[in-house]
Formats: C-alpha cells, sequence, structure tokens
C-alpha cells in the first residue's frame, strides 16, 4: 500500500512553477506559511488492489497556481502518480475539478496496493512517519505532515480494508518501513473435494469392515440339520 | 444383519464420494493463468549507477524493469518468483517470492540493477539486455518457467539524459527535461580529487576558514571568489556547446555530454552545466549548501545562505580564446543575481524557459541521487598543488600591490548575500610549467612531466625518430614525442610511423579532428587507435606540427578503453610542451 506523498513531490518537481515564495527575506516575512489539507480516501479489495480518492481544497491562490501547473495538461498528474507509485499498477485515472469551491478530486486505481504474504495475511506500506489508528475493525486512519516549499501539506489517510478482514495492526517490514498487516481468510479453494475424499475414505471403512468384522448373522443348529 | 448395514453404507458413501467429487471436477475453477506485461526504461545513465540500485531514490521511480503479473484464471497460482539478470554486469538476483496468486490478484516485480563500480569508467553507449525469469507452480505443482529478454542502453559516464519519455508524450519544453533529477549524479563532492582540492584550498588559499558552518556570509563569499580565482588562474574557459537532441528508441532523449568535476577542474574548459557541477561539487565538499537553476538553454550554480538563495554565474570564466573578456568575481555574482530574477519571473529568450532548481543536498540525502564512486588520482592531486602554488604567489604580488583592485569593486558589489573577499588576480594565461622539466638531448623539445612519470629519451633504436616516451608507472597512460627532422608533412610523417609500427605487428587506424591551439602554436589534431594482434592495443590522440625543417608529433596514449578518462591529465602534459623554434 504505498500511500506515499505524491502531491508534495509533485510540488517539489514543479517548484518552478509555484511562485517560488521561500526564496527572499521579504517574501518569506511577509506571507505566513500556509497549511493545505488534503483527504485520501484508500479502499482495498480482497485481491490487494485499491481504489484511490484524493480530494484537496484550495486556497484562491493555490487554486490559480494548481490550474497553472496542470489545468492545461492534467495528464502530468498521471505521469506524476506513477513515478510515485512505481510499485503498483495505477489504472482508471481520473481528476474533476470543482472550480466554484475550488476543490480537485483525483482518483485512480492502484492494482498490487499490498500484498499477499502468505497464510492469509496481507501487507501494505504505509508512508513514512506514519502512525495508524484503529478506528474499526476495517477502517484505519492517520494524518502525515510534508513540509514544501511554501508551507505544510497535511493529508489524512482512511484506509478502508476489506470486509471480513481480522487481526489488522501496523508493524515493520523487514526494511523497517512502517506497514499495515491483516487477515483474510482465502477463501478460493473448494471444499468439495475434501468432502468427497472424507465419504470415500469412510465408504471404503465401512465397506470393508462388513466384509471384516465378524461373521454373517449365525445359523441356527435346527436349519443345520435339514 | 449387522454386516449387511455396514456393506450398504459403505456403498452408499462411496457412491456420495464420487458424486460430490464429479460434481467437483464439472464445477472446479479453470487453472491459473498468468500474464506479464513488461516495461523497461529505454537507457541508463553510467554517472547514476548507484542511484538504479537504490528502490529508495527519487521514491522508486528509478527502476530499469517493471514486471506486472496477473492471474486471469479461476484458481490460485502457487510459489511464484521472479529473478533478473543483465549478462555481463548483473548476475541473476535472489528471486524475489510471491506465495500465492489469488485469480484476479496483481504482482509488481521492479528491477533495481546493482550495477558494478567500474561503470563509472564507461565512456560509451553499448546495448545491453535485461533477462527475466518467471517461475511459478501449477494447480497440479509441476513447475513452470518463463523467461523474457529487452534491450536497453547504458550510456557512457559522461552522459547526461535529459528526459526518456516517449515522443508522445512530449508537450512542453519541461518535458524534453524531466529526468533532470539526474544531473545531481554530476555534482561530485565525494570525489578524493574534490576533496583534495577543497581541503588545499582552505588550508593554503585561505589560510583557514570556517565556511563549512555557513552561516557567515562574508566567509562564504571569500570562499567563493577563491574558487573562482582558482578556476581562472588554473585557465578553465567557458566552452558554450549546448546539448545535441539524440533519439533513442521511441523516446525523445535530450544527452548532453557532461564531464565530471574533476575532468573539468583540471580539463581547463567546461559548458555551463559542468562549470556549475564543478562549482556545486566545490561548494558542497566544502560544507555549503549549494542548488543548480537550470533554464531550456542554461544553468547557473546558487548557494543557500540563511534563507537565501545567492546565485553565481558560473561561465564566467569566460571564452578568451573567442576575445572575451573575463569578468571579476563581483561581476559574476551580480550576473548570477540577474539571471536568478530572470529565472524566478519563468525565464526569458536568452535563457529559456525556466525548468527547476536543484537542491543538492535534498537530492543527494533525500532523493538518494548520488554521484558514481570515484578513484583517487594522484596526478590531479599535483596539479592542484602546483596551480594552488601560482595562486598564492600572484596572491601575495596582489597584496604588495600599491591599490587593491578588487576592494573598489567590492563595495560595487549589490548582491544581497556575501561580500566577498578580493580575489587573487587572474593569471593571464593558463600554464601547467610548474612539474618535472624534461628537456631533449638534441634541443628539439621541452614539457613538463608529473611526478612520479619516468621518461625514456629516445628508445627505439631503429626508430630514431621515436624522441621521447614517457609513462606513468602507475596506469596505462604515455606520452611520446616524435621528431622528424626534414619531414615536411603529418601525412609524410605518419607514414614512417605506420611502416615502424607494421614491422612489430601493429596496425593504426585513425582520423583527423579539429586542430588545437596549444601556447599559440597550431597543431593537427588525430584521433585513434593502433592494434596488436597479441594484444596491448592503444587508443591515442595525436597532434602535430609541421616546422620548415620538420616535422614534430606528440601522442597521447592509454591502454584501450582508457583513453577518455585520463584525456584531460594527458592534455595538460601536452599544455607544457614547447618544441622550440
Amino acid at each position: 500500500m504505498r500511500l506515499n506523498r505524491h502531491m508534495f513531490r509533485i510540488a517539489a518537481t514543479v517548484v518552478a512553477g509555484i511562485g517560488f515564495a521561500s526564496f527572499g527575506p521579504t517574501a518569506g516575512a511577509q506571507n505566513e506559511p500556509r497549511v493545505q489539507l488534503e483527504d485520501l480516501d484508500v479502499t482495498v479489495d480482497a485481491v490487494g488492489n485499491a481504489r484511490f480518492v484524493d480530494k484537496v481544497t484550495r486556497s484562491a491562490m493555490e487554486w490559480e497556481q494548481y490550474k497553472e501547473n496542470y489545468g492545461g495538461n492534467p495528464s502530468l498528474l498521471k505521469r506524476d502518480l506513477q513515478h510515485h507509485y512505481s510499485s503498483t499498477e495505477l489504472r482508471d485515472i481520473s481528476l474533476t475539478n470543482d472550480d466554484m469551491n475550488r476543490v480537485s478530486t483525483l482518483s485512480w486505481t492502484g492494482d498490487a496496493t499490498t500484498e499477499y504474504i502468505g497464510n492469509g495475511q496481507w501487507e501494505g506500506r504505509l508512508p513514512k512517519g506514519a502512525k495508524a489508528t484503529k478506528v474499526s475493525e476495517t477502517l484505519w486512519e492517520f494524518t502525515v505532515s510534508y513540509p514544501d516549499e511554501q508551507g505544510i501539506t497535511q493529508e489524512t489517510f482512511h484506509i478502508h480494508l476489506p470486509k471480513g478482514t481480522r487481526g489488522a495492526e501496523q508493524a515493520q517490514n523487514e526494511t523497517g518501513d512502517p506497514v499495515l498487516r491483516y487477515t483474510l481468510p482465502d477463501h478460493t479453494g473448494s471444499p468439495l473435494p475434501w468432502l468427497a475424499m472424507l465419504l470415500g475414505v469412510l465408504g471404503v471403512a465401512l465397506l470393508a469392515a462388513g466384509f471384516v468384522l465378524g461373521p454373517a448373522t449365525p445359523r441356527s443348529p435346527g436349519a443345520a440339520a435339514h | 444383519m449387522a454386516r449387511q448395514v455396514l456393506r450398504v453404507s459403505g456403498v452408499v458413501l462411496i457412491a456420495a464420494a464420487i458424486a460430490v467429487g464429479g460434481a467437483y471436477l464439472l464445477t472446479r475453477p479453470p487453472p491459473g493463468r498468468l500474464t506479464f506485461n513488461i516495461e523497461t526504461k529505454p537507457a541508463l545513465m553510467s554517472a547514476a549507477y548507484k542511484v538504479y540500485g537504490n528502490r529508495s531514490a527519487g521514491d522508486g521511480r528509478y527502476w530499469l524493469s517493471k514486471v506486472v503479473i496477473k492471474n486471469e484464471g479461476g484458481s490460485p497460482v502457487e510459489n511464484v518468483t521472479t529473478s533478473f539478470q543483465i549478462p555481463g554486469f548483473v548476475e541473476w538476483t535472489n528471486p524475489r517470492s510471491y506465495a500465492r496468486i489469488l485469480p484476479g490478484q496483481t504482482i509488481v516485480s521492479l528491477f533495481y540493477p546493482r550495477l558494478p563500480d567500474s561503470v563509472a569508467t564507461k565512456t560509451t553507449t553499448t546495448t545491453e539486455h535485461v533477462e527475466l525469469k518467471v517461475d511459478y507452480a501449477d494447480r497440479g505443482g509441476a513447475r513452470h518457467e518463463e523467461t523474457r529478454e529487452m534491450d536497453f542502453q547504458l550510456r557512457g559516464r559522461n552522459d547526461l539524459i535529459y528526459t526518456t519519455l516517449p515522443e508522445s508524450e512530449v508537450l512542453t519544453v519541461q518535458d524534453l527535461y524531466e529526468n533532470t533529477d539526474l544531473a545531481a549524479a554530476f555534482v561530485t563532492p565525494d570525489d578524493p580529487v574534490i576533496k583534495y582540492f577543497v581541503e588545499q584550498l582552505e588550508s593554503k588559499a585561505m589560510g583557514g576558514t570556517t565556511v563549512g558552518a555557513g552561516a557567515d556570509p562574508k566567509e562564504i563569499g571569500r570562499f567563493m571568489a577563491t574558487v573562482y580565482a582558482f578556476e581562472q588562474l588554473s585557465g578553465i574557459v567557458y566552452a558554450g556547446t549546448e546539448g545535441l537532441p539524440e533519439k533513442s528508441g521511441s523516446s525523445v532523449t535530450m544527452i548532453q555530454k557532461v564531464r565530471l568535476p574533476r575532468e573539468v577542474l583540471l580539463g581547463g574548459a567546461g559548458l555551463c552545466i559542468e562549470l556549475t557541477a564543478l562549482f556545486a561539487s566545490v561548494a558542497e565538499a566544502a560544507g555549503l549548501d549549494p542548488v543548480i537553476f537550470t533554464t531550456a538553454k542554461h544553468a547557473f550554480p546558487g548557494i543557500k545562505i540563511n534563507g537565501d538563495v545567492v546565485a553565481f554565474e558560473s561561465t564566467s570564466v569566460g571564452l578568451p580564446g573567442m576575445g572575451e573578456k573575463r569578468t571579476s568575481f563581483e561581476d559574476a555574482l551580480k550576473l548570477g543575481q540577474q539571471d536568478k530574477t530572470i529565472w524566478m519571473r519563468g525565464g526569458n529568450q536568452d535563457l529559456g524557459p525556466r525548468i527547476l532548481m536543484l537542491d543538492m543536498h535534498y537530492l543527494h540525502h533525500v532523493s538518494g541521487i548520488v554521484p558514481p564512486e570515484l578513484p583517487d588520482d594522484p596526478a590531479a592531486r599535483q596539479k592542484i598543488d602546483e596551480i594552488l602554488a601560482r595562486l598564492l604567489s600572484s596572491d601575495r604580488r596582489a597584496q604588495q600591490a600599491p591599490a587593491p583592485r578588487a576592494a573598489a569593486t567590492r563595495t560595487a558589489s549589490s548582491a544581497p548575500g556575501p561580500a566577498p573577499a578580493p580575489p587573487p588576480a587572474p593569471a593571464p594565461e593558463p600554464s601547467g610549467d610548474a612539474g618535472n622539466r624534461y628537456a631533449d638531448p638534441n634541443g628539439f623539445f621541452t614539457l613538463s612531466l608529473p611526478a612520479g612519470w619516468h621518461a625514456n629519451p629516445y628508445p627505439a633504436a631503429r626508430f630514431r625518430s621515436l624522441a621521447l616516451e614517457a609513462f606513468d608507472a602507475g596506469s596505462t597512460m604515455r606520452v611520446s614525442v616524435l621528431v622528424f627532422p626534414g619531414v615536411p608533412s603529418a601525412e609524410n610523417a605518419f607514414g614512417q610511423l605506420r611502416a615502424y609500427v607494421a614491422s612489430l605487428g601493429g596496425q593504426m587506424k585513425f582520423s583527423e579532428q579539429a586542430p588545437v591551439n596549444n601556447r599559440g602554436r597550431d597543431y593537427r589534431q588525430f584521433y585513434g587507435g593502433t592494434r596488436y594482434p597479441q594484444g596491448n592495443s592503444i587508443d591515442w590522440v595525436f597532434y602535430v606540427r609541421s616546422f620548415p625543417q620538420g616535422t614534430v608529433m606528440v601522442s597521447l596514449a592509454a591502454r584501450q578503453g582508457q583513453l577518455v578518462g585520463v584525456l584531460p591529465q594527458l592534455r595538460q602534459v601536452f599544455s607544457t610542451f614547447d618544441p622550440g623554434a
């Protein structure tokens, strides 16, 4: 679950295009560092794919900068996403802009967002520094902050795990990165072969018992005289 | 009766088992079926070989191959492993294991090749291929193996790839520079030569400094001025050539030949990006926080100081060979500030559209865009010592002069950051005569050899035109001087040389390049090599000058494939060559 800071990186990549406010003591002194709030909903399905919906509300100035950077070519967002979610396969990327309320909604599906690690266990990577809180068995949330050239971006993640998930916990993988680990029983196997085998074994056992265990109904001595 | 019941029950259960088994066979899902989608980058930069081996670099974006495997069948596929290799460079990687791929599940396997350090010496582009092996078990437990092969270019260490986007993806000028972060691989603060240079500069030229603390703008200015003075004194000039767009596969790839900072430091000329990378390397090695501003046509460095960035025009060392005057340090600072202002406004016609500001500390220490591993070079250290010795002597002369020129220009500086100390007066022309001077016994020429070199005068009794064979015992570098009295042209001299080489079983191949000027004299320039069937083949550059009295040739040579890396040092030796009259 590579839920990383794509917006921060995008901002860093196009730092040239967003006002350069940090340079020069004048600009730095006049403007309070802005805090940009983002909400990212991540809905994971039973095979580790996830649907991401990233909703960002911007100030008037930020909206102008955003439109300047991406307005004419929103496919740039796709390229940036692909760079920063290398370990997933992206599809169904879409962007809607609500100009009246200065809200952009970027959504995409990331295949292989979480990975099956065996014994019914799955694992998804979290951003560095994430401390996820359990809201319910299938809902986890956390907020991470990223400094950028203009201030701070605070991104709140809402992770919806598949139905039937149990035992979810935040852990560390072998490289020390934070991960969200959960158990989802594997229902892909059919019980029919096991049932057939059980019935067959029982049948053979009973049949064998019918031939082997003890004599058939004993004959009476009188009948033997005839 | 009980036995009868047992028998009948057994038969019924067996019949039920057969029925259930049959039902399973009729309704069971189809087997697992894997599909593969493989993507491979069209080219890798040798200078950034460490970056490609780091799965964390650039948030993981610098993979070589990406394999997307999807199970499009109806049953799980068990025990899937993926492995990669690049024959000749990287052996089969430890298999990456996936216990099970469920129906509809996708896995992504990325290949971050750990290329060997020797790639850093690669000077040419080759086509290599990456091999992928996928191993998995089917429903019956039988193992299957799939292999694939994909080609890619491994560019030479001096190639900077600005973009690898497919042509169809390019929309804006920024798209042509989407890979520019990797320019940070050409900033080499940990290069032993650069480190040595900074240490010597700080201790000998500056008499000690607190520049590494980074808080004192005046001290930073003094450091920058000293670096600039060194560049001017050592004869470093601007070579205003731009990168040439080159197509690579289906990608539009803007590729530029960029020498490493140590090559520029000792080689005498640099493009804007090279001079900028040199300045940034030196600054970072000194503990400063450099940045590089890039536009579509230009690059210039800056230093972060107390929340501001002081820009600097590193190409102000000028084009003296084309009649351009050298610019003072103060003016270079002013020009840098002007460039920065233009950059912040989005660029202009001269500089081109703004592209990026590369923050070296962020790229090196957070993004993982690190430079290549470079070996130490004693010859380079010696050259640095020589130039510093001259820098110090001219500094003393400047101090003894009645009216310090820079004292006036410092007050004229309007740069908001550092107030630089007066730079030492630059020397009028480059020279490297401070080594061990060798004089030909017959008085035909003189030249200086670096310490540790051996001179072997007239080594071939059968070929007396070979007047000197000088070589470095620690490498394959060799400088030869051939004198042909009475031979009127390069062609005639080469004819004699060919015959001699042929008598040794060798064969020469070469082509003529643009002429060069050395110490005020024009030389014809030839690139080529001599091949011997038994090995020991060499590559060389010949500089040839014909006089009324004859022809003299100077050969700069190294073992086949090693010349480009050492050519800057060899050219330093050639820069001391004096054929006399």
